[in-house]
């Protein structure tokens, strides 16, 4: 299934159509960062972050749709579907209303590298995932 | 009484900690009056071996709290057993808060070692301050005394295994909860009311006069 998963982030990440945005921050003297650019999450061991995403994909605009999330290596890092209290507009080759935003969280668990995909309706991407002690 | 509410729901709103998601507010698990355990707060970290039992209110509008499951992002610095934390080692770790298998909110908790106790007066739910001097009694009176873990200056949060002793001049009883005596003052005399939790030691002369 992760090797699935690994092969469609493959052919996903030529056309990223994602965007992922940290909506929380690390407590203080720890590291919970999200590089949208180069793909990579450097997180602190015992350290959550949560993050947003959005999806911009033939001609929809809005909240990521159908999120699942896996992970390499569970024992280094894990992911979850979230919840935010808080709706986004969302366009459809027009005005297509106000959805549910679409979040995740991470969680460092130990010191290590692994990798984390997410695959929605709109497209997919996979991020590398630093713990640091 | 009419100001004294605005300033009673001031104290409580300072009280409780937003999760990160902003989805949850936490506190501790308190009587709705019982004051000094209410205000105390997530203000704080937890103590080493402190055991905090919380409150999780879902703050998503519309929506009753769900069945929610606690996890801990370092089960070596934090555990948790149900819905209460245990401090294990000095460090931070999130607490994350699971609803199956989606995350409804998280809080980074910090986790830090005692080094000294300290004994607190309460009185008609409040909570009067650390005891530094010595206290006089009349026989009869009553004094409501809790043991809180401290770091230096810092007031820790959570639970230990607590031991009271005291001399015959006092008697120690137990108030339903294991961090909180009430002593009541017997006979005239000196007493040394000793309680030890945390690996610390804390020991409050009393006097009672006739």
């Amino acid at each position: 299934m992760t090797r699935i998963l690994l092969l469609l982030s493959i052919v996903l990440a030529g056309c990223e159509t994602l965007t992922l945005s940290a909506i929380t921050v690390p407590p203080p003297g720890k590291t919970a960062h999200l590089d949208d650019e180069d793909d990579t999450i450097d997180i602190s061991r015992g350290v959550a972050l949560g993050f947003d995403c959005l999806a911009n994909e033939d001609g929809y605009n809005g909240p990521c749709r159908d999120p699942r999330v896996s992970v390499a290596d569970d024992t280094v890092a894990a992911i979850y579907t979230s919840y935010s209290d808080a709706l986004a507009e969302s366009y459809n080759y027009g005005h297509a209303g106000a959805r549910g935003r679409t979040s995740f969280v991470v969680v460092g668990l130990r010191e290590g590298k692994t990798e984390v995909f997410i695959t929605t309706k709109d497209g997919g991407i996979s991020l590398d995932v630093n713990v640091k002690p | 009484m009419k100001l004294a509410l605005p300033c009673l729901a001031l104290a409580f709103a300072a009280c409780a900690d937003d999760g990160a998601l902003g989805n949850t507010t936490v506190s501790p698990e308190c009587s709705p009056t019982d004051f000094a355990c209410v205000t105390t707060g997530l203000d704080g970290p937890i103590a080493v071996g402190g055991v905090l039992p919380l409150s999780i209110d879902a703050d998503t509008a519309g929506t009753s709290s769900s069945l929610m499951t606690l996890m801990s992002a370092d089960p070596a610095v934090l555990k948790t057993s149900g819905t209460e934390i245990v401090g294990v080692a000095p460090g931070v770790a999130a607490m994350v808060m699971l609803s199956g298998s989606s995350v409804v909110d998280f809080l980074h908790v910090y986790v830090v070692a005692p080094n000294r106790l300290g004994l607190h007066r309460l009185s008609d739910g409040l909570e009067r301050g650390e005891l530094v001097e010595h206290v006089d009694l009349l026989v009869g009176d009553e004094l409501l005394v809790s043991v809180e873990p401290y770091r230096d200056t810092q007031r820790l949060l959570g639970r230990g295994t607590t031991t009271w002793t005291g001399a015959p001049a006092i008697a120690v009883l137990q108030d339903g909860v294991p961090a909180r005596r009430r002593i009541v003052a017997r006979t005239p005399g000196e007493a040394d009311l000793t309680v030890t939790s945390f690996g610390f030691s804390k020991t409050l002369h009393i006097t009672v006069h006739p």
